[in-house]
């Protein structure tokens, strides 16, 4: 490369060697940090949930993306710096091409993707030109550094509270895991026979209060249609927390540790919890439904397991994101018609689960529905692209849990005929979130912060234990795993406080 | 004008015309081209039953639409190959599109005094809206078995196509 080359031994050169490699080394740093800015920005704006496994598989992402067009720019430009400056220019509008295309296709409604495409390939056969053509390296070089240290400040501005997140004091142990680490001794022999358990969590369905606010529906049917299978329901159960990482890392160690947990620390509380070694003491097999391979829980722990979606087709994902607002996001598939498919899978899956095996299976499926992308109303019919996320109209979500009543009934009716003698509990890890969305994505201000935060943890609660009585009252998605799991194993568990009123 | 200026002046005026057809090239390229024709939907037959159970709006980066559904036609001989295509009909031309076909057991079995064997009595289209030009369509289906004259059924869903949008019209 022509900087390297002349940095090498020519005598006399006022240059040192070292000098210049430092300088191309600062070139293609000042441009790499150009390509990570929508990553920085997008982890800044999404921090609740994104857990670090995710932000390094998207760094790594953004990184491969930066070797290949500063590869291909140095072989077209030959030269560090020049490169580093076309790609400083390029990789943004690479990076955010769908918000672009989104504001053209607004002004020019007949501007297709293509047609974009092809602009931005002109704009940098037009760059390559004129910078190889106009722009000596040593101008580059200053360019590239001023670039990098405005880029590298807007950066530290966007990353400061996930600093401060990861670098906050060292959280305790919880100490209700050790009282329940006492339980997994004090485990007492069963019967032979295990009672299957389904565990269904379906994130974002509101409860029966946190409904009725934001909607104006009255969601009683779906209670009294479960109370007639014989399920045991809650209209106003809490959660402790609106993040789904956390309520989850909670539910499945059966404790409300994840609450002082750093992102990191819930991941690794999902790695081996609580609820699963008990269970596994016990004598369960286990299954799992998977949807956006959220649950992180090594897949060696499930005899069984159902993943809907393959990686780049996941919606919580900050790499999918990212891609998502890319020019190549056409590799996703985000239409309706492919999530309503998956959507069907899992339900029926879950549904064959109570075929699988006649005991001792404790099946858990996460499925991120009736939670955006918002793909059906609530007759099945599928919505046009455009309300996918439009969080703004209460009745695109209300239209898809209305829907999710109807395949959670078919779901449960199908495990009760064929598993009369198991055990379902149908869970959300919190209500609908309505408000915070519209403070977060339009800065539309509570009233009374306190109040809606507690509607938005108003969870779906409903439990089936062998179609006996089960006896609970407004108990939280943990206590209520927590009765079950005493009254099926009499553990002696107890339970924890619930959530603050 | 020194040469490297010539290139990348021709090289705009290639970019230009390119961005003009680009549309085109791309449903010829993906295969969603469709040809206007002159079909004739003024003789419907009685014989033919019909549902249309899926119409998707318009998804992804071709605005692909979606039908599904099924049809037949009464006098059905059993175990015949049957084909099923999609018209949409505006007042001066139309488009035909092809169909996959697919086996219908809940169909037959809703219909048990034709005597109707499953194979071939659904059928399932995507065509991209893109394709269409602006304008009122009336959905028709061709439904017929392989080698023997088609019947055409008029489904009275009507679309239409206006800047981007592509939309069923309700009664």
């Amino acid at each position: 490369m022509k900087t390297l080359e002349n940095s090498t031994t020519e005598p006399g050169t006022k240059t040192p060697a070292k000098k210049v490699v430092l300088f191309s080394f600062l070139s293609l740093i000042s441009s790499f940090l150009v390509a990570c800015f929508p990553l920085v920005y997008f982890t800044n704006r999404n921090l609740e949930w994104i857990n670090t496994h995710d932000f390094f598989q998207a760094l790594g992402g953004v990184a491969l993306h930066w070797l290949i067009v500063i590869i291909i720019n140095l072989l077209i430009l030959k030269d560090f710096h020049l490169a580093s400056l076309t790609t400083i220019f390029i990789i943004l509008p690479l990076s955010l091409f769908k918000s672009g295309f989104a504001y053209i296709s607004r002004v020019v409604p007949a501007f297709q993707y293509w047609h974009v495409l092809m602009l931005v390939f002109t704009f940098y056969i037009l760059l390559i030109f004129i910078i190889k053509k106009y722009v000596k390296p040593e101008v580059s070089k200053k360019l590239n550094i001023i670039a990098g240290a405005v880029f590298l400040m807007l950066i530290l501005i966007n990353a400061s509270p996930f600093i401060s997140q990861q670098g906050g004091e060292k959280r305790k142990a919880d100490q209700k895991n050790n009282a329940l680490g006492q339980a997994l001794n004090a485990i007492s022999p069963v019967g032979d026979k295990l009672p299957n358990i389904y565990l269904f969590i379906f994130d974002e369905y509101a409860g029966y209060d946190g409904l009725l606010r934001y909607t104006g529906f009255d969601n009683q049917k779906f209670y009294d249609d479960l109370s007639n299978l014989g399920f045991k329901t809650s209209k106003h159960s809490l959660s402790y927390s609106t993040s789904s990482n956390t309520e989850i890392t909670n539910l499945l160690n059966l404790s409300t540790g994840a609450m002082k947990y750093t992102e990191q620390e819930k991941n690794n509380a999902m790695k081996d919890p609580f609820l699963l070694k008990l269970l596994k003491e016990v004598g369960y097999d286990f299954n799992l439904i998977n949807d956006q391979s959220f649950i992180s829980t090594p897949k060696t722990y499930f005899k069984h397991q159902f993943v809907p979606q393959g990686y780049f087709q996941q919606d919580e994902n900050l790499l999918s994101l990212l891609i998502e607002k890319s020019v190549y996001y056409p590799i996703r598939t985000t239409t309706s018609n492919p999530r309503m498919l998956e959507v069907n899978e899992m339900f029926a899956y879950g549904a064959e689960a109570s075929t699988i095996q006649q005991s001792g299976l404790f099946t858990f499926g996460y499925l991120m529905f009736p939670h955006q992308p918002w793909v059906v109303d609530e007759n099945g019919k599928l919505l046009d692209e455009k309300d996918r996320d439009n969080f703004e109209n209460t009745d695109i979500y209300l239209g898809q849990l209305k829907y999710s009543n109807k395949m959670i009934l078919k779901l449960v009716l199908e495990i009760i005929e064929n598993d009369p003698e198991s055990c379902i509990l149908l869970l959300s890890d919190h209500g609908y979130r309505h408000p915070s969305r519209l403070k977060k994505y339009r800065d539309i201000s509570m009233e009374d912060p306190a109040l809606e935060y507690l509607y938005m943890r108003n969870t779906l609660n409903a439990v089936y234990i062998k179609g006996e009585a089960i006896d609970f009252e407004d108990y939280s998605g943990i206590n209520t795993l927590r009765l079950v799991l005493d009254r099926l194993f009499s553990l002696g568990l107890g339970m924890i406080e619930e959530p603050g009123k | 004008m020194n040469k490297s200026y010539k290139i990348l002046l021709a090289f705009v005026v290639a970019g230009l015309v390119l961005l003009l057809f680009s549309t085109k090239i791309v449903l010829l390229v993906t295969g969603n081209a469709l040809e206007k024709k002159q079909i004739d939907t003024t003789i419907t037959s009685p014989d033919l039953h019909y549902h249309i159970d899926i119409i998707s709006p318009p998804e992804g980066l071709l605005r692909s639409v979606f039908i599904r559904g099924w049809a037949f036609d009464t006098k059905y001989q059993a175990d015949t190959k049957r084909q099923i295509t999609m018209i949409l009909k505006s007042d001066t031309f139309a488009y035909e599109i092809p169909t996959f076909s697919e086996s219908r057991e809940d169909v037959r079995d809703a219909f048990p005094r034709y005597a109707l064997t499953a194979n071939d009595l659904g059928f399932g289209g995507t065509f991209s809206s893109i394709a269409i030009q602006e304008g009122k369509y009336e959905l028709f289906l061709k439904v017929g078995e392989v080698g023997a004259e088609p019947a055409l059924l008029k489904t009275n869903k009507t679309f239409i196509k206006e800047g981007v949008r592509f939309e069923e019209v309700l009664p």
